[in-house]
């Protein structure tokens, strides 16, 4: 039971991190490389501000929030002028260059070594610290996201995205300023990253910068492409898949080391395969491959 | 002096390499129109074989490099046919493509680590750990094999491209593909050839790396994006673009950054790369020449 327990936190985490790159990657169609960095902010900000200053988890949340917003506002000056491949080659370099930080300024992340020690939140005498009551909080953020998520995608602004990923210079023709959009969305979904970031850290109550490196936004992009791109519910299901396919590899023997690869291989052809087949993913609407 | 010495000659070795790649992967991009990111996972491949030939039967230099190189070529070539070209039959679009290639690398780098683990290993026991004093600077011999292998590739890609036959066809298919099939060329086997020779490429940056610094698994995708960025900075306009590219980034690099820590000048080239991304984002690739 406590196993299941720590699945569900698990994919309920990844499924705060597919609504959030989905909103990316198959409403507006900007294949985003660099959102496990975005998760990675959040994480740090979390394990900093409650490891050495002591802060509650919660309003490190905001901060972390805040920094991604902050950060996308700085990156936003160049993504958003971009699109298609190079929206994705733009988001990969600068994951990169986020990574490094996490494992070069040691006086600030403790580079490659991590932080460890992170509590878990505490709020109004609830003490978050069971994995069960967790399960409940990370239900609660997932809820919520979902009906921002449809919220957001159901309103004019939802439909502007829709036009963007559709056509881009013929939504500016009509008078819209599509890079204020893309500006706007993306420092949504790196804000929802961050706060699964943070979530991640105070669960597991370690991380170190491995966690956030290119591989993990990898990941991520094959979640929302196999779940299905311009789909709330597919966010969803993308998670419960991939979280729970590599536990198939415990059970047959696989573990450590060989297991982590073995799975880094299996997402690549998942991503593979998806490309040949179903490029719109299991529930999508919109498939990566049209032009 | 010998500071500015030191810095030269490390700026050079940063510049041959991202020549070096940056050669390889035009051949790449002219002829396929895509970011082939698989195109890093294919430099590890090279490093790998060679070392594998080297670990099982301690093969000499020359033929484990020689291994490395057709190995990383073959795959190369055999990764274009069974997934590129049917996915681009279908018209799949550059963004779906670039997607395609982070698949394939990873599944490349999945099957490296589960052969080789993924830890750090280095060819450097064949003889690269000599030096050789130039003025009070220390160089390895495998720098100089570096600079001089890339001045030398660097030629004879120039050469490939405009004095011979395969060269002027090879443009016509970057020009425009489809009226080059029109008037009789055969495509395909451009395109095959193209990814063969940029497969080479990899395997040889491969090689060499595993002897500078050592190879991981992941040792490739970085390399690449070196590649790209010094390609993008040449503006993809041929050979001597990518060696202007290459040039400026490998200045960059070292001289601008000379006080900071080695581990914080990868972030200068992905910066040079998000600046030059921002800076061509009005400029449309497809009209690039080679």
């Amino acid at each position: 039971m406590s196993y299941l327990i720590q699945l569900a936190i698990l994919i309920g985490i990844y499924a705060l991190l597919g609504l959030s790159l989905n909103l990316l990657v198959g409403y507006t169609g900007l294949a985003s490389a660099g959102h496990a960095s975005f998760f990675g902010v959040g994480a740090y900000t979390t394990a900093i501000l409650s490891t050495v200053f002591g802060w509650n988890v919660f309003p490190t949340m905001l901060v972390g929030m805040g920094i991604a917003i902050a950060l996308s506002v700085i990156g936003g000056s160049i993504f958003t002028s971009l699109s298609g491949d190079r929206y994705t080659l733009a988001t990969l370099a600068f994951s990169i260059l986020l990574s490094t930080i996490f494992l070069n300024w040691n006086s600030l992340t403790n580079g490659a070594l991590g932080i460890a020690g992170i509590p878990r939140p505490q709020m109004f005498g609830i003490d978050f610290s069971s994995n069960a009551s967790f399960l409940a909080l990370v239900m609660v953020f997932v809820i919520c996201v979902f009906a921002l998520c449809l919220f957001l995608t159901r309103s004019s602004f939802g439909r502007v995205l829709q036009s963007i990923r559709e056509d881009e210079g013929a939504i500016q023709v009509f008078g819209y300023h599509t890079r204020r959009y893309k500006q706007v969305i993306f420092a949504i979904s790196v804000a929802i990253a961050a706060l699964a970031g943070s979530l991640f850290a105070s669960y597991v109550m370690f991380i170190d910068p491995s966690f956030f490196w290119f591989s993990e936004s990898l990941f991520l992009l094959t979640l929302v492409i196999l779940g299905g791109l311009a789909s709330h519910a597919g966010s969803l299901l993308g998670a419960v898949v991939l979280i729970l396919l590599p536990e198939a590899f415990r059970f047959i023997g696989f573990s450590g080391e060989s297991a982590a690869q073995l799975r880094q291989g299996l997402y690549g052809v998942v991503l593979i395969l998806l490309l040949f087949r179903r490029p719109q993913g299991l529930m999508g609407t919109y498939g990566i491959n049209s032009s | 002096m010998d500071l500015f010495l030191t810095l030269l000659l490390n700026g050079l070795h940063a510049s041959s390499l991202s020549l070096l790649v940056g050669l390889g992967f035009s051949f790449l991009f002219f002829t396929r129109k895509f970011f082939d990111l698989s195109y890093g996972a294919l430099i590890s491949i090279g490093g790998y074989g060679a070392l594998f030939l080297k670990q099982t039967i301690s093969a000499p230099l020359w033929l484990s490099a020689l291994f490395g190189m057709c190995l990383s070529s073959v795959i190369g070539l055999i990764i274009g046919k069974l997934i590129f070209d049917p996915l681009q039959t279908k018209k799949t679009s550059p963004l779906g493509m670039l997607v395609a290639s982070l698949g394939v690398m990873s599944v490349c780098q999945a099957v490296i680590a589960l052969l080789f683990t993924s830890r750090f290993q280095t060819l450097t026991s064949f003889a690269a750990d000599q030096t050789v004093q130039l003025g009070q600077v220390e160089l390895t011999q495998v720098r100089i094999w570096l600079l001089g292998l890339a001045s030398v590739v660097f030629g004879l890609v120039w050469l490939l491209l405009r004095k011979t036959t395969f060269g002027k066809t090879l443009r016509a298919v970057n020009d425009d593909a489809v009226v080059a099939k029109v008037i009789g060329i055969n495509t395909q086997r451009i395109t095959d050839l193209a990814t063969l020779i940029a497969g080479t490429l990899a395997g040889l940056v491969g090689v060499l790396i595993g002897m500078d610094t050592g190879l991981e698994p992941t040792v490739g995708l970085p390399l690449l994006l070196k590649g790209i960025t010094a390609s993008l900075i040449g503006g993809l306009q041929g050979p001597v673009s990518v060696l202007a590219g290459a040039l400026s980034l490998g200045g960059l690099e070292h001289l601008a950054v000379w006080n900071l820590p080695g581990a914080w000048k990868d972030a200068i080239v992905f910066g040079a790369l998000l600046i030059v991304l921002k800076l061509r984002s009005r400029h449309s690739f497809s009209t690039s020449r080679l």
